[in-house]
């Protein structure tokens, strides 16, 4: 029995990722270039031990230099090594992002959740806040709250994390609201399981597929804020090597060693959009009809 | 004849729908669903509800398993109103009626495998089971519905309408209910299969000594299966009678139009029997016409028909008819 069970789910995760890569080549790559960067994310400390640098480390015989045989990726101003500053960048973005795409999918797919099952007054109240909310812009919020935090990274995490927020309430409370309608739903009503039950087990797996799309596109958002919020001086303070604090320091010398901010917005770039594609096949791969399909 | 065992007891049920506000949120236009239904269903039995699309079955259904919480009037089952039961008095009750529904895929969750379908309604009866009493109730109501045990392990869109189907009765039967509300639960099926799940259906009647009300909108699948059939038509029922009667002798218009479109295999009879068909639609439960529901579509209509509202009269051995012109003998 327990050998029968375990073929059967190995089974389906090779059919999970068949869906996951049936999208061609580019998600093949996006998800390579995530793994590459959360692997680089992990082992940040190791790296640099390899290339000889740390990100804080000046060498200040070699200011704005070419990438060499010393430096891979060549140095910045005040001497720091570029490739191992990127390194650590990661940890910072990665963390950021997906740090506050969870605060902001805990706390918003449960308020969305209970006001779209529950509807009426609470419903009403809760959509009017959102609305509220989002008419905010999210960079503005997002500036204001993050001076009070002081370039913290957890802070400033729980800042972006208030941000997008609004963005799961919306998607969960429009999907529960039609998901309640289901049959199924008055079904499990009928054989007596509670609101509460109803919830996580019927509602919240079904909204599942569009969350997890959600969940990675908002990694990149918050990737992407974090790094603006960085580059303007208010997100990650700025000794850490923060992507967007490296492009901001880096810009001045475009000129003369273009590498030092080309190089972090690449990264920022690149994370970002596999974010986005990963999370468009994700989708795909979730839906149990599109399963042993393709 | 001896006192009946009435298990179910609809009495003047109303269901409005607001359909127009003010923007005061006053109510200016209701759709009246369910206009002063009434009916009786014997334990052990099955009655049958006929009609058109929109004419209200649905929602009669619906406010007897109290999914929907009637304007007006009285559900009687087992003594208990059910129209004016509290939450808890319902909630103690609300397995032994279950709904088979009329779409088979939606009432089943994606994500759910059949067994745990059948596992959630399971568990959530009375009592503590063990895993090995629940692995066995799921292999035995698959079995009662004619599905394969290994089935449990399908997912609800591997499954053929039909299996589907079953599927929604076996979770219904894992309530042990007394009373099951079918909600048309045949007409989304091929036609081969539809006898098959009919036949299920008496099947498990016999079995398991359960009361249905089946609803249906022609009269072809009802005639095999129930015991007594109301015909409904805009929110009213106009005639209630025995099964066997309604073939030997429809009094209402509507009935007679009805029966017309249900094909008789016998060549004579289907020669000779004088056809009736309906002209124009069911007019919309929001502009119903005054008078007799069906004055604007019946043939017979006559000065009367368009004032007043024609009670359901008694014409002995319980068949009831609502009509000022056909009733008279
Ligand atoms: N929740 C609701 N709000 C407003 N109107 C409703 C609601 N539910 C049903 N109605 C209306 O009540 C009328 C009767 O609907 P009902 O679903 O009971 O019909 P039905 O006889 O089951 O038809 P069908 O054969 O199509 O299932 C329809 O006009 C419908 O539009
Ligand atoms: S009451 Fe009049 S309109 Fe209504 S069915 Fe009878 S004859 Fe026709
Ligand atoms: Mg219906």
């Amino acid at each position: 029995m327990g050998e029968i069970r375990k073929k059967k789910s190995t089974g389906s995760a090779a059919r999970f990722f068949r869906v996951f890569f049936s999208r061609g080549i580019i998600t093949k790559i996006c998800f390579g270039i995530l793994i590459l960067f959360v692997l680089i994310a992990v082992f940040a400390p190791l790296i640099c031990k390899l290339i000889g640098f740390g990100p804080y480390e000046q060498d200040l015989f070699n200011m704005l230099k070419k990438p060499s045989s010393e430096h891979l990726l060549g140095t910045d101003d005040i001497g720091r090594d570029t490739l191992a500053r990127l390194v650590y960048g990661a940890r910072v973005s990665l963390l950021t992002g997906i740090l506050s795409s969870v605060w902001a999918a805990i706390v918003g797919i449960l308020i969305g959740l209970a006001a779209g099952y529950f509807g009426g007054l609470l419903n009403t109240v809760v959509m009017r806040i959102t609305d509220a909310f989002i008419a905010i812009p999210p960079i503005i919020f997002t500036m204001v709250l993050s001076s009070m935090v002081k370039g913290n990274l957890l802070g400033l995490s729980l800042v972006i994390g208030v941000s997008i927020m609004p963005s799961y309430i919306r998607m969960v409370n429009g999907l529960v609201g039609s998901l309640k309608e289901n049959d199924y739903v008055v079904a499990a009503k009928l054989v007596r399981e509670n609101d509460f039950i109803i919830m996580l087990k019927h509602l919240l797996p079904n909204c599942m597929a569009s969350m997890i799309v959600t969940f990675t596109m908002n990694v990149g958002t918050a990737i992407m804020l974090e790094s603006t919020l960085s580059y303007l001086g208010v997100g990650i303070a700025a000794p850490t090597p923060a992507w967007g604090v490296m492009v901001s320091e880096g810009y001045k010398y475009l000129v003369n060693q273009p590498l030092v901010a080309i190089l972090p917005g690449v990264c920022i770039m690149l994370v970002v959009i596999s974010f986005n594609i990963c999370g468009d096949s994700l989708r795909d791969a979730m839906d149990p009809r599109l399963r042993g399909k393709l | 004849m001896a006192e009946k065992d009435i298990l179910l007891k609809v009495e003047n049920l109303k269901m409005y729908f607001p359909a127009e506000k003010t923007l005061g949120g006053k109510v200016t236009n209701w759709v009246k669903a369910v206009d002063d239904v009434s009916f009786e269903v014997e334990r052990g039995k099955t009655f049958g509800l006929v009609g058109e699309s929109g004419c209200g079955k649905t929602t009669t259904g619906k406010c007897i398993l109290r999914i929907n919480n009637p304007t007006e009037g009285h559900i009687y089952y087992n003594g208990l109103d059910l129209a004016t039961a509290s939450r808890s008095e319902i909630w103690n009750i609300r397995r032994e009626i279950q709904l088979i529904f009329q779409d088979p895929y939606g009432s089943l969750d994606p994500r759910q495998s059949c067994g745990d379908i059948l596992r959630e309604a399971i568990v959530l009866g009375e009592g503590r089971q063990s895993r090995k009493q629940v692995r066995e109730r799921v292999d035995e109501l698959l079995r009662i519905v004619e599905l394969l045990p290994e089935m449990a392990d399908r997912y609800p869109h591997e499954l053929s309408g039909g299996q589907r189907q079953r599927l929604g009765i076996a979770r219904a039967l894992a309530c042990d209910p007394k009373l099951i509300v079918c909600d048309e639960p045949v007409s989304a099926l091929d036609v081969s299969i539809q006898a098959q799940v009919i036949n299920l259906f008496q099947k498990i009647q016999k079995e398991l000594g359960l009361t249905y009300v089946f609803i249906a909108h022609d009269l072809a699948v009802v005639r095999h299966i129930a015991d007594t059939i109301a015909v409904m038509y805009l929110g009213h029922i106009v005639e209630i009678m025995d099964a066997e009667e309604i073939f030997r002798n429809p009094v209402h218009p509507y009935t007679q139009a009805l029966l017309s479109a249900v094909p008789i295999t016998d060549y004579d009879v289907e020669r000779s029997r004088q056809r009736i068909l309906l002209e124009g639609e069911v007019p919309s439960p929001l502009h119903a016409p005054a008078g007799c529901p069906f004055n604007p579509r019946c043939i017979y209509a006559k000065d009367i028909c368009r004032k007043e509202m024609p009670p359901l009269k008694d014409m002995g051995d319980g068949h009831c008819v609502a009509c000022h012109v056909c009733g008279r003998k």
